[in-house]
């Protein structure tokens, strides 16, 4: 059956242009190369984000957000609603997961130079969801109301206070208080299921949006390239058939974690007990936790803190506009700069993540 | 002219900010100033381990227990006689020197209104109190247990009396075999105290709730139990213990044959963990006056507490073992884990009700305790068998998962090749 044949095709396209859409994906494509794979890497970090929204709109059909009941529902979550504990390991692994993949897809698009001219909105609407997907962790690494999520999120929190003009009045608004209490669970919660999916969902409509109009960014080597020698993947339906398999084997992936590596849930908050030894933050944010150790408590009358926290606020901005910095391939020198940055930016990470979970 | 007057200035500011300095110079300073400089240990070491003492805190010198006169410059005159001073004050003295402030009601209330004023009438009605007032000078006396010259309060932790410190304060004297020659008194309850389950509380794992010496002995009023009150004063922790004895037949005979009630059977200062081995077998306590011809009811009384106990004690176990294996296989156990804790609570129980020497009571929580301990073992078992459950679905969702992406890449591929060849 073609889709010429089916009157169900016809009927549909009478009343919504289906042919144009057809039209459109058809000749949708996606370069072939050497690092093609990294196409995927976007792809699944959105499926991952799909994952997030079915499990937490199950989550939410029994968890409670307030102080006295949050850490009760997730323990009966976990004990006595028939697959609960899938779901809030599933909810938890493929959060982790995505925020990997969004790190990875952004890595990908900096080395590939695919932030460049015509380029500039789609990168920055990616650094916009990076942003969005730590507050997603954050602000849910703190819904079970456990212990460590207690102590964790005030360590958290406290740095936020800590930037210089805006960290007090932000610091009240995360809160919700002087300190954490029940109010920023709530707080948190609404943050986790209305705002950031609200704006999330926005951004990467837009991101897409962006994406579809524009194509997939092909290697700047091709610039010079005959059309000839050029290959490309149709992306539909080749492309989509290459990603649904790759996002199976993800599920196949948090199916594996979920059941053999459960996350725990912990002891019940209590803001009057001291914070149990070794509080650590989620691994993404380790490796900014582990450099605020190194640097002193006071360089040159500036506390030691404050300074960390703008230069990785100084850091994330140069980082963001590098399609302003390097806009084009013109400057070869610089291009190979930028993407020297990125690898010490990289290696630089993943040293002090590594030193995070291995010094005392 | 011009030159004089910032001179004269500097001059008169300098003496107006040195004035109140000069008035501010209290008591001690007298003495310290003189007594840190000088070479003789013995006299220069009070001066820097009064820095941390809780009198200089208060502003208290030296000369509110030694006497002279610290603001003369004359040591001879600072030292006299006429000045009061009395040098190093004698052993059996010190207890006196204490209570001129620590009685006086008035006085300390000034300094701290909730410290009690009774130690010197409590330390008189002590073995220590008693030898010292009749001279004898080796006995312990004030500056014994809380130091001379660095007395801190009993809550700060450097404190020789504070709870962690103090069973080695009174070892200092009572585990000397060579000091305590003269006395009659064993030389082994450090010893014995640093291997029971109280010792081991305290020390090992810095349980600062279990008990020291002070809390059996009393602190100022040092004396040993007497044989009536042993269960009073265990009591005071362990109350039920207490109330079920007293209430006991055991209570009587102990009463008539001059037998301390939880000393006969724990011993003092070597008080064991408890085990259900003191009631039965080769170190039964209970065989130790009941014996198989005269009164074999109370042998079969304790065997059965035993027995009862023990099959609580080897269920609680087995379920342990199953929500241990459990939890490392990551599954939720906290909801089981309450059944089991409320389970080991009856074994607690069970053992208290041991005090009682009535078997039926002891079986009565003991049943109790099997019953939670096989619902708990019904909840581990659920837990097991689930993730057995989970490990197949597991294999099950990734298989067909797998399959799924196998099959989706091996169609993208016949399309890509199709293409190809096109």
């Amino acid at each position: 059956m073609t889709r010429t044949d089916s009157k169900l095709y016809d009927q549909l396209n009478v009343r919504f242009k289906l042919d144009a859409l057809v039209a459109f994906l058809s000749s949708k494509k996606v370069p072939r190369h050497s690092h093609s794979i990294f196409y995927y890497t976007g792809g699944v970090a959105m499926f991952l984000f799909v994952v997030q929204v079915c499990s937490g709109i199950l989550l939410l059909m029994y968890y409670k957000g307030s102080a006295d009941s949050a850490f009760e529902s997730v323990r009966y979550i976990m004990s006595e609603v028939p697959f609960g504990w899938l779901i809030r390991d599933i909810h938890s692994w493929s959060a982790n997961l995505m925020i990997l993949f969004v790190f990875i897809h952004m890595f990908a698009v900096f080395f590939t130079k695919a932030y460049r001219f015509p380029r500039e909105l789609t990168w920055f609407s990616g650094i916009l969801l990076l942003f969005l997907s730590l507050g997603f962790g954050f602000s849910g690494y703190l819904l079970p109301w456990n212990e460590l999520a207690f102590f964790a999120t005030k360590v958290g929190t406290d740095i936020v206070g800590a930037v210089p003009l805006i960290g007090e009045p932000l610091l009240e608004f995360l809160r919700g208080s002087e300190d954490v209490t029940a109010t920023t669970l709530s707080r948190f919660f609404g943050i986790h299921v209305a705002i950031l999916p609200g704006l999330f969902v926005l951004i990467l409509s837009m991101h897409l949006l962006f994406v579809q109009r524009q194509g997939m960014s092909e290697p700047p080597r091709w610039k010079d390239l005959p059309e000839s020698e050029k290959s490309y993947t149709p992306f539909f339906p080749d492309f989509l058939l290459r990603d649904f398999a790759l996002w199976s084997a993800v599920l196949a992936v948090v199916a594996v974690l979920a059941v053999l590596s459960p996350w725990e849930l912990g002891l019940k908050a209590d803001p009057f007990t001291s914070a149990p030894a070794g509080i650590k933050p989620e691994w993404y944010f380790m490796f900014m936790f582990q450099t605020l150790k190194y640097i002193p408590a006071h360089v040159m009358s500036i506390e030691g803190e404050i300074l960390g926290i703008l230069m990785f606020g100084l850091g994330g901005l140069l980082w963001a506009l590098v399609p302003v910095f390097d806009r084009d391939g013109s400057r070869k020198r610089w291009s190979r700069f930028v993407r020297l940055v990125g690898l010490i930016v990289v290696l630089y990470i993943i040293a002090l993540t590594i030193l995070g979970y291995t010094s005392t | 002219m011009k030159i004089l007057f910032p001179i004269i200035l500097y001059l008169v500011v300098s003496l107006l900010l040195l004035a109140p300095c000069a008035l501010c110079q209290d008591e001690v300073s007298g003495c310290v100033n003189c007594h840190s400089e000088l070479d003789d240990g013995d006299i220069e070491a009070p001066t820097e381990l009064f820095k941390n003492d809780i009198h200089n805190q208060a502003a208290l010198g030296c000369v509110g227990c030694h006497g002279g006169d610290p603001t003369s410059d004359d040591e001879d005159l600072a030292m006299s006689e006429a000045t009061g001073f009395i040098g190093v004050p004698d052993p059996t003295d010190i207890p006196k020197i204490c209570s001129k402030c620590h009685s006086d009601p008035v006085f300390m209330k000034s300094f701290d209104p909730g410290l009690a004023i009774d130690q010197y009438a409590k330390y008189m009605t002590s073995i220590h109190g008693i030898r010292n007032s009749a001279g004898d000078t080796k006995v312990a006396q004030c500056a014994s247990c809380h130091r001379a010259h660095d007395i801190r309060k009993a809550n700060d932790p450097k404190s020789s009396t504070y709870a962690f410190n103090l069973p080695g304060t009174c070892a200092a004297c009572h585990a000397n075999n060579v000091y305590m020659a003269g006395y009659d008194i064993a030389t082994d309850q450090h010893t014995d105290y640093e291997r029971s389950v109280h010792g081991i509380a305290l020390l090992e794992k810095r349980d600062i709730g279990a008990p020291a010496c002070n809390d059996c002995h009393g602190n100022h009023g040092a004396v040993p139990p007497e044989v009536g009150s042993i269960d009073k004063v265990c009591g005071l922790c362990h109350a039920n213990n207490m109330t079920n004895f007293d209430q006991s037949t055991h209570n009587e005979y102990f009463d008539a044959l001059e037998m301390p009630a939880c000393e006969t059977c724990h011993s003092n200062h070597y008080v064991d963990s408890p085990s259900t081995d003191i009631l039965d077998g080769e170190t039964s306590v209970c065989a130790q006056c009941h014996n198989s011809d005269e009164s074999p009811e109370g042998l079969e009384a304790a065997d059965g507490m035993r027995k009862s106990i023990d099959s609580l004690n080897t269920s609680l176990t087995v379920v342990k073992e199953k929500l241990d294996e459990s939890d490392r296989k990551g599954l939720f156990v906290t909801n089981a884990l309450f059944t089991w804790q409320e389970a080991r609570q009856k074994e607690f129980a069970a053992k208290t009700a041991v005090h009682t020497f009535d078997l039926g009571k002891v079986t009565g929580v003991t049943a109790e305790g099997l019953e939670l301990a096989s619902q708990a073992d019904v909840a581990a078992d659920d837990l097991l068998a689930g993730y057995v459950f989970r490990r197949a679905g597991l294999a099950v969702s990734v298989f067909f998962l797998g399959l799924l992406a196998l099959l989706l890449w091996l169609k993208a591929r016949q399309i890509d090749a199709r293409q190809q060849s096109l």
